[in-house]
C-alpha cells in the first residue's frame, strides 16, 4: 500500500519536474528593424541560425568559428545549430515555421527555398544585401536566387548560396593505370566516357590485389546522376514556363537511352537501379569502382583517407558536341518571413559571403565559393580540385523549380527504375512520366 | 457486479479521466482535424487557413497510380506477413511448450530479442546485410554455396520479400510469446481427459488446441493486421518505396505526400482511408468472433 | 526400441529446428555486434563472427560522433534524454492505463462499453495521421523542444488499457467485495488490492511501454529540433549521413541503440514473460 503511494508520488514529482522544464525562450521581443533602410540595427540581440546538413565535423567547426568572428566584430550573438541530413531538417524547419517559432537565418537545400517562397514564407533579401555582394556572386547564382512567381516576391532575391554545390566526375588513378586508360581531360565526349567506362570494367590488379572493378558507379535513385546527360542532349523536365512536362521528347529519350547503356553494358555495379551513393562510395574506396559523379564533400571525405592524395583525380563532365552540363544543388541562405531579427540575420548572411569567410569555408570544407572574389584567392585558384568543380559550376544547371519538385523527383525515380526493371519500354516510360508529372502539376495548382 | 451509487460512479469517471484526456487531446482531436483536412487543400508551410475543396483529394488519389500501387503493396504485405507470423509463432510456441524441451527460457529469449530491438537500427542492419554488393554479407554467403549474387533490396522482385522477411523476423517473437500465454492457459486436465481416448496428435491439435486458442488468434489477427497496415520504418530506411514502386505502401506514401511535398490534404485523405479500412476489418472480425 | 530412446530421439528432433531457428533469429544481431568490434572497413563483414582483431574503437568514435554538430555533445546526452523519457512514460502510462482498464473491466456505469471501444479504437489510428494536428497542439501548449512533448502524448495507450482490462476481468470478484465490505473506497481498493496482485501484467506492460517509447522515432524528429534533447533513435540519424560509408562505425552506432534495452529485457525477462502468460489475451 505504502509502496504504491510512494510510487504515485514519484510519478507526480517526475511529471511535474518535466513539465516545468522551461522551453528555451528566445530573447525578449524586440521591434524588427525597419526594412530597406540603412538605419543602425540593434546589435544587442541574439539571433538564431540553423543549418540543414553541415554534418561533417569540419563544416560545423568552420561555420562555428566564422560565426564567432562575426559576433566579435558586430556584437550580435548567434545561437548556431546544425541539423544532420539524416534527421529530415526540412521537415523540422517546416514544422517550426508552421509553429511560428523559427530561426532568423536558415541554410536549406535548394529548391526547398523556392517551395517556401511560393508559400510566402521567405523575406525578400534585396533590401538587406549590398549591391557589391550581389555583383560578386558567381554567374550561375546571379539569377538563380531570384524568385519568379505570383505576388510580392516576384523578381526579388529570396535566397543566396552558401557555396557552389555542383557535381563532377572523380576517378581512381590506380585503376586507370591498371587498365591502361588515359586520365580524362575537360574535352572528353560522352562516347569517350562510355567507352572508357567499359575499358575500366573487369578484373584488375590494384595495389597487389585482384579486384572486380566497375567503370562508372551511378545510381538511378538520384535524378542528379542522369539529368546532366539528358541536358546535354537538350532534354528538359518542364517546358520553359514550367507549366507542363517536357519529358516525352526525343531529346529526353536520347539522354535516358545513353544512361541506360551503363546498365546494359554492366559497367555500373549490380543493383545500381536503386543503390545508395554512399554505398557506391564505399566500393570506390575499396578500389572496386573507377569513376563516380558526386559533390565535392565526397572528395574531401575521400582525401581524409591515407594514400588517396596520389590516387584521386578530379575530372570534368563529358560533353555532347561541346555541351557539358553539370547538376547544381546549392545549399542556400534564406530569412524566414516571420524571422524576429531579419536585419541582423542579413548582416550575418553578408558576413558569411565576404571573401575571407568564403575562402576559409572553401579551404576546409571543399565546396566551391559562391562569390567570384574568393575564387581569385591563391589557395583556391591553385587547387586542382577547386578548379575542377568551379569549371563544372560554369555549366551548372538547376533542378526544376516548382512547388511539386519533390513529387516530380519521385515520379522520375519510379519511372526510370520501372524502365530498368523491364516493366515498360522507353516510349511508355516517357509517356507515363509526362502524364504523371502533368497530373502532379495540376494537383499543385 | 456491485451496484454503485451515483457518487461512486462519478469516481469511475475520475479513473478514466487521465487516459481519456490524453486520448482526446492527442488522438481523437487530431483525428477529427485530419478528417477535416482531408477535405481541404492545405500545405504544411503555409500560414493560410485550409481551403475547403470537397472530395478532390480522394478523387485525385484514385486517379494516382502511386496510390493504387500502394494499396496493392500494403495488401500483399499484410496478406503475406500476418499468416506467416501467426503460423510461425504458433509453431515455435508449441515447440517451446512441449514437455520434451528443457531450456524453454533460453529459446523464449532468443526468439523474442528481435522484437525488443529498435526498428530503425535493425532496418539499417538488414540494409547492409542485403546489399546488392557482390561482396556484401548475404551475397558472400550465397557465394559460399556457389550461388550468383542477388540484387536484393535494389531489385524490384526481392525488395518486398526482404521487407516481409525483416518484419517476420521482428514480429515472430511477439506472436510466439502471446501464443505461449494462450497455450499455458489451456488447463492441463483438458488434455488429460482426452488422453484417455485413443486420439492422435494432429486430431488433438485441430479438435482441442486450436479451438481453445481461438481468442488468442483473433486478438493477434487484429493487432497484426493493424500493425501491418502501418508498415513504414523499414521501407523508409531501406528502400524509400523503390525500386520503382515495388515497396511503396500506404503510410510511406502518406509520409511522402504530407511531409515531403507538404500536401497535407492528400496525406490526410490517405490517413482517413487507412482508418476506415481498419475499422471495416475490425467490424468484420468482431462479427466472425461472435459466430 | 523402448520408450526411453524414442523420447530421446523425439527430444533431439524437436530441439534441432528450435535451435537452428534461434540461431537465425540472433544472426543479424550477432553480425551487427561482430561488425562493430571489427576494424572499420569499406567492405561489410563477410562472416558471422569477427575474423580479424577485435577492437572497441568504433564504439568510442560512435559515442563521440554527435560532437561534430554540437560541441561537447555525445551519445551519452541522447541516452540520458531517452532514459528520462522512457521512465516517465512507463510509470505515468502504467498508472493511467491501469486505472482506466480497471473501471472498464470491473465497474458498471453508463458508457462503459463505449469507453472500452474508444480505447481500442486508438489502435487503429496510424500515428502519421495525427502527427501534424498533434504538433500544432504541442506548439500551442509551448512544449516544442521539451521532453514533455515526447512524454505526455504517450501516457495512455489503447493496448495498455486493453491488456489491463483483460487482466482485471480475471481477478476473482470476492477480493473486491471483501474490501468493499471493510468500507474501503474505490481508490483504496484499486491501489491496495488490485494493483498489488497485478505484478505480472505490470511487468509485461513495463517492458512493452519501455520498448515503444525507447524506439519511437518520427515524433521526436518532429517536435525536438535541439540536438541536446535528441533521443537515441534520433541520434542514429547522425550515422545516416551520405558520407558515412564505413561499416564498423555504422554498426557500432546501431549496437548502441539496441543494447541498453536488450539488457533491461534480459534482466527483467522472468518478470516479463511471466506476465504475458498470465492471461493477457482473454478477449
Amino acid at each position: 500500500m505504502k509502496k504504491f503511494f510512494a510510487l504515485f508520488l514519484v510519478v507526480a514529482m517526475v511529471l511535474s519536474f518535466v513539465a516545468c522544464t522551461p522551453t528555451e525562450e528566445p530573447t525578449p521581443t524586440q521591434e524588427p528593424a525597419v526594412e530597406g533602410t540603412k538605419e543602425p540595427v540593434d546589435t544587442n540581440v541574439t539571433i538564431r541560425f540553423w543549418q540543414a546538413g553541415g554534418d561533417t565535423a569540419d563544416a560545423q567547426a568552420t561555420m562555428k568559428s566564422l560565426v564567432e568572428a562575426f559576433t566579435a566584430e558586430t556584437g550580435i550573438k548567434v545561437d548556431y545549430q546544425t541539423y544532420p541530413w539524416g534527421a529530415n531538417p526540412h521537415t523540422s524547419f517546416q514544422t517550426a515555421i508552421v509553429g511560428g517559432d523559427v530561426a532568423d537565418l536558415l541554410i536549406v537545400g535548394s529548391p526547398f527555398d523556392y517551395g517556401l517562397a511560393l508559400e510566402g514564407q521567405v523575406a525578400p533579401l534585396d533590401e538587406y544585401i549590398s549591391e557589391e555582394t550581389k555583383a560578386d556572386l558567381q554567374g550561375v547564382f546571379a539569377s538563380e536566387g531570384v524568385f519568379h512567381g505570383e505576388g510580392e516576391l516576384d523578381g526579388k532575391f529570396i535566397s543566396m548560396p552558401l557555396y557552389g554545390g555542383t557535381r563532377t566526375i572523380y576517378y581512381n588513378k590506380a585503376i586507370f593505370d591498371a587498365a591502361g586508360v588515359a586520365y580524362p581531360d575537360t574535352s572528353w565526349t560522352m562516347e569517350e566516357f562510355l567507352e572508357n567506362s567499359k575499358k575500366l570494367t573487369g578484373e584488375f590488379e590494384i595495389g597487389g590485389e585482384k579486384k572486380t572493378v566497375y567503370g562508372f558507379a551511378t545510381s538511378a535513385k538520384y535524378a542528379s546522376q542522369y539529368l546532366p546527360f539528358i541536358w546535354n542532349f537538350g532534354g528538359e523536365i518542364l517546358t520553359q514556363d514550367n507549366s507542363a512536362a517536357a519529358v516525352n521528347s526525343e531529346e529526353w529519350k536520347a539522354g535516358v537511352e545513353y544512361f541506360l547503356q551503363f546498365f546494359e553494358e554492366g559497367v555500373t555495379p549490380p543493383g545500381s537501379e536503386a543503390m545508395d551513393l554512399a554505398e557506391q562510395l564505399a566500393m570506390f574506396m575499396d578500389d572496386q569502382v573507377a569513376m563516380m559523379c558526386a559533390t565535392v564533400d565526397y572528395v574531401t571525405e575521400i582525401l581524409k583517407n591515407e594514400g588517396w592524395d596520389a590516387k584521386l583525380g578530379v575530372g570534368a563532365m563529358p560533353n555532347n558536341n561541346g555541351i557539358a552540363s553539370s547538376y547544381v544543388g546549392a545549399d542556400v541562405f534564406i530569412i524566414p518571413a516571420i524571422a524576429k531579427y531579419p536585419a541582423q540575420a542579413a548582416m550575418l548572411l553578408e558576413y558569411l559571403l565576404r571573401t575571407d569567410s568564403q575562402v576559409k569555408y572553401a579551404q576546409v570544407v571543399g565546396f566551391t565559393p559562391a562569390v567570384k572574389s574568393a575564387m581569385e584567392d591563391p589557395s583556391i585558384a591553385n587547387d586542382p580540385v577547386q578548379l575542377a568543380f568551379a569549371n563544372a559550376l560554369e555549366d551548372g544547371k538547376y533542378y526544376a523549380k516548382v512547388s511539386c519538385s519533390s513529387d516530380i523527383t519521385t515520379i522520375l525515380r519510379e519511372n526510370i527504375q520501372s524502365l530498368l526493371a523491364g516493366n515498360m519500354t522507353l516510349d511508355e516510360y516517357a509517356a507515363d512520366a509526362e502524364a504523371r508529372i502533368n497530373q502532379a502539376l495540376a494537383e499543385a495548382e | 457486479m456491485i451496484v454503485a451509487s451515483k457518487r461512486e460512479r462519478f469516481g469511475y469517471y475520475l479513473f478514466l479521466l487521465p487516459a481519456f484526456v490524453v486520448f482526446t487531446t492527442f488522438i481523437f482531436g487530431p483525428m477529427l482535424y485530419s478528417f477535416y483536412l482531408s477535405l481541404c487543400k492545405y500545405s504544411l508551410v503555409t500560414t493560410n487557413n485550409p481551403q475547403f475543396v470537397g472530395f478532390k483529394n480522394y478523387l485525385d488519389l484514385f486517379k494516382n497510380t502511386q496510390f493504387l500501387t500502394a494499396v496493392k503493396n500494403t495488401m500483399i504485405f499484410t496478406l503475406a506477413l500476418v499468416p506467416l507470423t501467426l503460423f510461425g509463432g504458433l509453431l515455435v510456441a508449441m515447440g517451446i511448450n512441449s514437455k520434451l524441451i528443457k531450456y524453454k527460457r533460453f529459446y523464449k529469449i532468443c526468439y523474442y530479442i528481435p522484437y525488443v530491438s529498435s526498428m530503425v537500427a535493425v532496418s539499417y542492419v538488414f540494409k547492409i546485410l542485403f546489399s546488392s554488393r557482390p561482396d556484401a554479407a548475404m551475397n558472400a554467403l550465397l557465394a559460399a554455396f556457389g550461388v550468383a549474387p542477388i540484387e536484393w533490396l535494389n531489385s524490384a522482385d526481392w525488395a518486398m520479400i526482404i521487407i516481409i522477411l525483416l518484419s517476420f523476423w521482428k514480429q515472430l517473437g511477439y506472436v510466439m510469446i502471446i501464443y505461449l500465454g494462450g497455450l499455458l492457459a489451456i488447463p492441463e486436465d483438458v488434455y488429460e481427459a482426452v488422453s484417455l481416448d485413443p486420439i492422435n496428435g494432429p486430431t488433438m491439435l485441430t479438435k482441442i488446441t486450436l479451438p481453445l486458442l481461438k481468442p488468442t488468434t483473433m486478438f493477434l489477427l487484429v493487432t497484426e493486421v493493424i500493425n501491418s497496415f502501418q508498415i513504414f520504418t523499414p521501407v523508409h530506411v531501406m528502400t524509400s518505396g523503390g525500386p520503382g514502386m515495388a515497396t511503396t505502401t500506404l503510410v510511406t506514401l502518406l509520409y511522402e505526400k504530407g511531409f515531403k511535398n507538404s500536401n497535407m490534404g492528400q496525406a490526410s485523405a490517405i490517413a482517413v482511408i487507412i482508418f476506415f479500412a481498419l475499422l471495416l476489418l475490425s467490424i468484420i472480425q468482431n462479427n466472425l468472433d461472435k459466430e | 526400441m523402448n520408450y526411453k530412446t524414442l523420447r530421446i530421439i523425439k527430444r533431439i528432433l524437436l530441439n534441432i529446428p528450435l535451435a537452428l531457428g534461434s540461431l537465425v533469429m540472433l544472426a543479424p544481431l550477432i553480425w551487427m555486434v561482430s561488425s562493430a568490434i571489427s576494424a572499420n572497413t569499406f567492405i561489410p563483414l563477410q562472416s558471422l563472427f569477427p575474423t580479424g582483431e577485435v577492437t572497441l574503437v568504433n564504439f568510442k568514435e560512435a559515442w563521440m560522433f554527435p560532437a561534430a554538430t554540437t560541441e561537447g555533445l555525445t551519445m551519452g546526452t541522447f541516452f540520458l534524454n531517452t532514459i528520462i523519457m522512457t521512465v516517465c512514460i512507463v510509470i505515468g502510462g502504467l498508472l493511467f492505463d491501469s486505472m482506466a482498464g480497471y473501471v472498464i473491466a470491473r465497474k458498471e456505469f453508463p458508457g462503459r462499453t463505449f469507453f472500452g471501444f474508444l480505447a481500442l479504437s486508438t489502435l487503429m489510428v496510424p500515428f502519421y495521421v495525427t502527427a501534424i494536428p498533434q504538433y500544432i497542439i504541442v506548439k500551442e501548449l509551448g512544449w516544442v523542444n521539451t521532453l514533455t512533448a515526447l512524454i505526455v502524448p504517450s501516457l495512455a495507450s489503447g493496448m495498455g488499457i486493453h491488456l489491463f482490462r483483460s487482466h482485471f476481468r480475471s481477478v476473482p470478484i470476492e477480493l473486491e467485495e471483501c474490501a468493499k465490505l471493510d468500507g474501503a473506497s474505490d481508490f483504496r481498493i484499486f491501489f491496495s488490492v488490485m494493483l498489488p496482485i497485478s505484478k505480472p501484467i505490470i511487468g509485461t506492460m513495463t517492458t512493452l511501454k519501455a520498448m515503444w517509447s525507447w524506439n519511437q522515432f518520427l515524433w521526436p524528429l518532429i517536435v525536438i529540433n535541439n540536438p541536446k534533447l535528441y533521443t537515441i533513435q534520433q541520434g542514429l540519424t547522425f550515422f545516416q549521413g551520405q558520407n558515412v560509408t564505413q561499416y564498423g562505425y555504422l554498426c557500432a552506432g546501431m549496437t548502441l541503440a539496441i543494447l541498453p534495452l536488450l539488457i533491461v529485457f534480459l534482466v527483467m525477462q522472468n518478470f516479463f514473460i511471466g506476465g504475458l502468460t498470465a492471461g493477457a489475451v482473454k478477449g
